[in-house]
Order: structure tokens, then C-alpha cells, then sequence
């Protein structure tokens, strides 16, 4: 709650720093808004416009849910704000905070006769006209005529009929990704989905300086746009570029629904606003749409100022809209399975093919089905280093050409496609935020423990629903109250990630990890006092099927402490572990490292973990923890049971 | 309390090291295989920033239409745009749906083509066997793949 509060608050300072840079915006396009409001007021004479206008304030439309959804208007301390930035959106010169001036306004636009078919306000914005349309009853007879040429033809052509949230994963590699994205796509009467179209919201990036780039994107310097493109390029992006498995919600929403989400989505067109990756970001921005859809819906609603896309989706599914699911695999989901079918005689073959071309005297060695199988994870293969630039284009065609074609020579019995497995759901994994008590003994003292986690996910966490060995830490924090002492403040993790993606014989990611954040540390004295860290650590990670997912990082970390002598040491040392996935509902982690630290303070850290992870539910799972730490000259053993309650 | 967050990420992104690079250019290379692809630098930290800053898109906005504009035309199949489109965009997955026989693109050339569902089976396996009749070289054009598969189709 009160989280809530701060963030609120730091949003509010935040819109008025924007303010600055609004007003700005404003003044460039002042000409414009003169001469909007100066047009507006000369078509205020038309007796049927104050009519419907009349009409409209009687009726409070203004004040009805669907003009505040289509205006995406949200409550404020003092009345209404628009959400959108961007003051072309608007027609009144105070859109943004004055629903009633924007109906009126609109009305008037309406009789507008000095634009001219495409650019005029009901051409711009139909989903708007629809509405005042169908509650006024307006005659369109008696307005000016006006042919939606551009409008007619996009929607033409996108010939919506359903629509489906589309949700990709997570990938490899990349923890953050775990956060994941959601787009729209629209059905139309096509039978092929790859010819639909995908609406997405997007931050529209042209630095290509990193730094510039992330400091912009998280502090709400870039705008974001919605964008709207064949589905196929999408599953190019998601599922054959950046190996996300893609997963597709079907909405049971009518025609005539999805009609109005492509009109407030054309109403969209080229429409800004500022892209937060906290809250503003492309899944809450993607709700609007499917509000336009069926306004009675209040799905942006639901969400503080703290929006994940996997809890938009859970947010999706609880409004009873999702129909149907289905799984489209990724390239890598779909290599790592074909790679699963054959030997790894069969495997070696493969990547040799995708290096010099298939050799046919080899593959006349294998049975047809393996021979098959093996081209395919070739060409798979081929498609993937060129992907990663790899493989130059040149190479490329005559790889791919040479394999394709020695794939269209094997013969064999009828072929049946491919039965991916499907892993468990994403949204079936458990919530983001922790909440953690402990209890336990530690060097035979008794102590009780208190950890907060507001995201997202972690080792000690069930995995099911997650990438395997990614964890991702925000404000992790930990206390704990010890027989006669008073509750300290143990740990904080500001940041703690960690990717442990396995090695085989076709990818070779590099395992990783960053945290930072401030910890109690023992000293010489046998105290604990609090220093701040900042440690980075790189190795590999394979899959083995008795050990689980086995791994070694070199780590390097920075200490800053009083306690330190000149106030820091500098640390180096190494970690292996093992994280062994029994069920669904049991696995193991077991870790092991050794640090030492200098230069002016030299002393070891050898550190031994052993946890327990059991799930009782998406809400709930335990922890059976031990540990054993050598730090200075100090001995510290530990034995703990934890109750996590996720939120 | 965001901004906090916000200030502790960016710094982990600067303290994480080496400057990164985040750019998603189109790759324009022409109207064959291995056309289509786009591609963003692959460092770890240049993941880190975009998979933080998820769903970065390029400039396009309403591509409603896609271009094709720079490629050569099919000669045979007339009035059917969408069909173009459609291959110049996927021809690196068609031409593994059509050397296997089967799979989600070739469906939709298939449907474009207006070729109905219980003739699609021979249909694939006619496309399948005279592979290297359709796909001629390494550098073979979107139009010329339409022109012969469209050939093939009627031979």
C-alpha cells in the first residue's frame, strides 16, 4: 500500500518534470490548436450542432465509461487526465484534462467544412464518431460530407473478425525477458493466422548510443507509439530471432467489438505517448484496446503503478475473455526438441552439415527417419547462425539452398509433423512478489526471519512457468530477529539476476550474473556489520540428466564498508552448483564458493548452500535451507525453514 | 520509489561495463533468401538494456502495406498483391515448408493461391519433389520462386 503511495507520488513528480517538456510541445504546435479552435468556433453557429451538443450534456456522455476509455481519461486527484500526450489526440485545447470541452469539441469538429475527407476529425477518429453516432442518433445527412478514403481502406483490408492477446515468453539468456510482452493480433477471414495483423505498443527508439538509450527508456524520455504490422513479422521477431515460445489467447470478443478496437486503434495512428517500463509500458497501453473493445470491461483499472505484462495477462484471463490457448514454439524450443529425437552421433552430424553442407554418403549411414530429422535440425541450425550474423548471406543461401534441397530428396514413409511438448503455461507460474517468514537455529541460536520481494523471481522459487536457472531480483529484503537481540536489517538486494543457460553441441551462451545491494557481513570482532557489494560473475552452465542443470561462475566483488580497512575490499574468487529438478513440486539447489578478498583487507570467504524447494501452490511454497560459512576466522552453520506466500 | 529503481538499473547497466550497442536497422538486401531478417546487435549488456526496455520497435508504424515495391514482379499470377507480399517477406520459411512437405507457410501460400484443402497434399508433394525446379539457385528472386512454383503447380 504504501509502496503504492510512493510510487504514485514519484509518478506525480515525474508528469510535472514532463510538464515542462508538454508545454514546449504545446507552443510548437500552437498554430495549430489556433487554428482548431478558431475553426471550431465559427461552425458553433450551426443550430444542429448546439442541438446534439445540447443533446450530448443532457445525456452526460461525457461522463459515461466509453468516452473515458476511448480518451483513455483516468481519475486524478482533481478530475480526469487523459493518459495520451500527444495534444494532436485531442480537439479541445484542454483535451486532455476536460472530457466535457473534448465531447463538445468533437461535436462541433464534426461540421467542419474546411478540412477535407482524410484528414477530417471523423476520418481521424471513427471509433469517437461511432459512438456520438450511435447515442445521439445523429442524421448523417445533415453533417458535411466527408469520404474516409485511407480509413475505409485499412479497414478493408484488415477485415477484423476475432482477436487474440498474444504473450511471448521468456528467452534464453535473458532473465528480464522473463517480464515478458504482449501484443494484439486480429483475425480476419483468412484460415492462415500468420496473415493476420499484430497491433503493438512500442517506444519509438533512434539512439543507438546504450546508454542514452536505457537512461531514456527508463526514465520516460522516449514516446511510445502503437504500431501495427503483418502477424508474420511479429513471429519473425519473437519466436525465429529472439527464440521466444509465443503464447496465443483467444478473446471471445464479437465482430462488431474488434471492429471498434481497429477504429481506436486507427485513432491511434502516429499518436504518442511517454513510454514508461515501469507502468506505461506496452502491456498496460495494450489494455486500452481491448477496452474500446468492450468498454463495460475495466481492465486498466486494476492495475497500481507498477504494471507487469505476465499480470495483465492473469488480468485478461480473470475477466473470463480468453476462449482457447495455443503454443506456437519458438526456433529454439523447436531445435532443442529435434535435437532431443536423435543420438548425438545424429546431433554432431547436424551441425557439421549447417558448417559444410550435407554430405550424403554420411547420411545414407542413418535411417531415414534420423536422416530427416537431421536436415531439419540443420536447416534450423543454418537459420539461426545466420540470424546471429554468423554466417554471411552469400553462405548462407548455399547452405540453407544445399540443405533444403538434400531435405526434399530424403525419402522414407509419410511424414508426420512434429509434436512439440508444451511447457507449463506462463501465467500458471507463481505470482511475482514474495513474502517470506523464516525460522531456524544459526550457530544454536534460535531466529526468526522476515524476507519482502515485490518481483519477480528467483532459485529458492518454484520454477514451473519460468526459464530454467534465470532468477530476477528487485528490492529483495531481508530481516531478522535473533533470541535477545533487536530485528536487523540483514539484507538488501537491489538487483540480483542470474542466467544459467546450459551449453550443448549447438548453443554456447555464456552464464552471468549481477547484484548489488548491501548485506551484514562478520567481522573479526564476531559482529556482523553492514557493507555494500556490487558483484559480476561469468561461466558456463550444462545440462546433465542425473545432476540437473550444473554450473561455474568466476566471480569478482566490490565491498564498501567502514569496518573494511580503507573503508573496501576487492574479492575475487569462484561458485560451482547444481539446481535438480525432481517434479513439479520438489527440486534441490546446491551451491559452493570461495572468495578472497584484498588488497589492504585480506581475508576468505568459503561458503556451502543447500536448499529444499517445495511447492504447496501458485501461492505458497517452502524452504528447507543449510548452510555453512566461513568468513575471517568465524564459523557460521545454519539450519532454516521458510514459508514464502506470493502476491 | 520507481525513480529509485529506475536510478539503481541504470546504474547496474553502467557499472555492468562496456558500452553497448542497440540498434535494430532493417537489413535491405534484396528480394531472395536471407532477405528478411532483422537483427539487433547481440551483446549481453545490449540484451540486458533491450530486454529492460522490452518492446523497442523501429519507425514503422501502420504497415498495413508491406513493400514490395523494390522487388521484381511475378510475371504469371496477376492481381494478387497479397500473394507477393506475402512470399517476398517469408520466402526463407516457404522454401523449408516446401523441401519438408508441409508446415504453417506453405498453408498460407496454398490458401492464397486459392488452392482448396483436400488438393493440398498433392499439391505439397508436387512442390516438394520438383524442389530445385522452384528454388533455381542461391540467388533466385521472389517473382521467379512465384512464376515456377505456379509452373510446377500446372505442369
Amino acid at each position: 500500500m504504501i509502496t503504492l503511495l510512493l510510487l504514485s507520488t514519484a509518478k506525480r513528480l515525474q508528469s510535472r518534470i514532463r510538464k515542462g517538456y508538454i508545454a514546449l510541445i504545446v507552443y510548437i504546435t500552437l498554430s495549430y490548436l489556433f487554428i482548431a479552435s478558431e475553426k471550431g468556433l465559427s461552425s458553433e453557429s450551426n443550430p444542429y450542432s448546439e442541438e446534439l451538443i445540447e443533446n450530448a450534456i443532457s445525456k452526460k456522455l461525457h461522463q459515461t465509461r466509453k468516452w473515458e476509455v476511448l480518451l483513455h481519461y483516468k481519475d486524478t486527484l482533481d478530475g480526469k487526465e487523459s493518459l495520451i500526450d500527444d495534444p494532436r489526440f485531442f480537439l479541445s485545447k484542454n483535451g486532455k484534462v476536460d472530457p466535457q470541452g473534448e465531447l463538445e469539441e468533437t461535436i462541433r469538429s464534426l461540421f467542419r467544412d474546411d478540412i477535407k475527407d482524410d484528414d477530417h476529425p471523423r476520418c481521424l477518429f471513427p471509433a469517437r464518431y461511432n459512438f456520438l453516432k450511435e447515442e445521439l442518433s445523429i442524421d448523417e445527412s445533415r453533417l458535411p460530407t466527408v469520404n474516409c478514403t485511407q480509413f475505409n481502406y485499412a479497414l478493408n483490408k484488415i477485415n477484423p473478425r476475432s482477436a487474440v492477446l498474444v504473450f511471448p515468453a521468456a528467452y534464453m539468456n535473458s532473465p528480464a525477458s522473463m517480464f515478458g510482452h504482449t501484443l494484439i493480433r486480429i483475425d480476419t477471414t483468412y484460415e492462415s493466422k500468420l496473415l493476420s495483423y499484430a497491433a503493438n505498443y512500442a517506444a519509438r527508439v533512434e539512439d543507438t548510443s546504450g546508454f542514452i538509450y536505457a537512461f531514456k527508456g527508463l526514465f520516460g524520455y522516449y514516446k511510445g507509439f502503437f504500431s501495427v504490422l503483418p502477424y508474420y513479422e511479429k513471429v519473425k521477431e519473437y519466436s525465429d530471432m529472439e527464440h521466444r515460445d509465443m503464447w496465443e489467447f483467444k478473446l471471445n470478443l464479437s465482430e462488431d467489438e474488434v471492429r471498434m478496437m481497429v477504429m481506436h486503434l486507427w485513432e491511434l495512428r502516429d499518436i504518442y505517448s511517454y513510454y514508461y517500463f515501469f507502468d506505461e509500458n506496452c502491456s498496460y497501453n495494450l489494455l486500452f484496446l481491448i477496452e474500446a473493445a468492450r468498454p463495460s470491461l475495466d481492465l486498466t483499472g486494476k492495475f497500481g503503478r507498477w504494471v507487469i505484462p505476465i499480470d495483465t495477462l492473469r488480468a485478461v484471463i480473470d475477466s473470463g475473455l480468453v476462449e482457447s490457448v495455443h503454443y506456437r514454439p519458438s526456433q529454439g524450443s523447436r531445435i532443442k526438441y529435434i535435437a532431443s529425437l536423435i543420438s548425438r552421433e545424429a546431433q554432431i552430424e547436424a551441425v557439421e552439415i549447417s558448417k559444410r553442407g550435407a554430405d550424403r554418403e554420411v547420411l545414407a549411414k542413418f535411417s531415414d527417419e534420423e536422416e530427416r530429422r537431421i536436415l531439419d535440425l540443420a536447416i534450423e541450425i543454418i537459420h539461426y547462425r545466420y540470424n546471429r550474423r554468423e554466417i554471411k548471406r552469400e553462405e548462407y543461401q548455399r547452405l540453407y539452398l544445399d540443405a533444403l534441397k538434400a531435405r526434399s530428396e530424403a525419402g522414407g514413409d509419410p511424414e508426420k509433423p512434429y509434436e512439440f511438448p508444451i511447457p507449463e503455461k506462463p501465467y500458471k507460474g507463481h505470482l511475482p512478489g514474495r513474502l517470506s517468514i523464516g525460522s531456524g537455529l544459526s550457530n544454536e541460536r534460535f531466529f526468526q526471519e522476515f524476507q519482502i520481494r515485490p518481483a519477480y523471481h528467483e532459485l529458492t522459487d518454484p520454477q514451473d512457468g519460468f526459464i530454467e536457472g534465470s532468477q530476477i531480483v528487485f528490492m529483495g529484503i531481508t530481516a531478522r530477529h535473533q533470541a535477545n537481540d533487536n530485528l536487523e536489517l540483514r539484507e538488501i538486494r537491489a538487483i540480483d539476476i542470474l542466467s544459467l543457460s546450459p551449453r550443448d553441441i549447438i548453443f554456447r551462451p555464456i552464464s552471468w550474473k549481477v547484484k548489488t545491494g548491501m548485506k551484514q557481513k562478520i567481522f573479526p570482532d564476531n559482529a556482523e556489520h553492514h557493507v555494500y557489494y556490487a558483484n559480476l560473475g561469468a561461466g558456463f552452465a550444462y545440462k546433465n540428466n542425473i545432476f540437473g542443470l550444473i554450473y561455474s561462475l568466476f566471480e569478482t566483488e566490490l565491498q564498501l564498508g567502514r569496518r573494511l580497512k580503507d573503508d573496501y575490499a576487492l574479492g575475487g574468487g569462484v561458485g560451482f552448483g547444481t539446481i535438480k529438478k525432481f517434479s513439479k513440486n520438489f527440486a534441490i539447489n546446491i551451491s559452493a564458493r570461495s572468495m578472497f578478498y584484498g588488497p589492504s583487507d585480506t581475508h576468505e570467504l568459503y561458503e556451502i548452500f543447500l536448499d529444499n524447494i517445495v511447492r504447496l501452490s501458485q501461492r505458497t511454497s517452502l524452504n528447507i535451507s543449510f548452510m555453512g560459512k566461513h568468513e575471517f576466522s568465524h564459523t557460521l552453520r545454519e539450519a532454516r525453514l521458510g514459508l514464502n506466500i506470493y502476491f | 520509489m520507481k525513480k529509485l529503481l529506475s536510478m539503481t538499473m541504470f546504474l547496474i547497466l553502467l557499472t555492468a561495463g562496456t558500452a553497448f550497442a542497440v540498434s535494430k536497422a532493417q537489413e535491405n538486401a534484396g528480394c531472395g533468401l536471407g532477405a528478411s531478417v532483422i537483427k539487433e546487435t547481440d551483446t549481453l549488456i545490449g540484451q540486458l538494456a533491450m530486454t529492460f526496455l522490452n518492446g523497442i520497435s523501429g519507425n514503422q508504424t501502420f504497415g498495413i502495406t508491406s513493400g514490395t515495391s523494390e522487388c521484381k514482379q511475378p510475371s504469371r499470377i496477376v492481381q494478387n498483391e497479397r500473394l507477393n507480399e506475402f512470399v517476398v517477406a517469408n520466402i526463407d520459411s516457404l522454401a523449408r515448408d516446401i523441401a519438408v512437405g508441409y508446415g504453417e507457410s506453405l498453408d498460407t501460400l496454398a490458401e492464397l493461391m486459392g488452392i482448396s484443402p483436400d488438393m493440398r497434399p498433392l499439391v505439397y508433394s508436387k512442390l516438394k519433389s520438383n524442389f530445385s525446379r522452384i528454388f533455381t539457385s542461391e540467388n533466385v528472386e521472389t517473382a521467379d520462386v512465384i512464376d515456377n512454383i505456379v509452373a510446377v503447380i500446372n505442369s
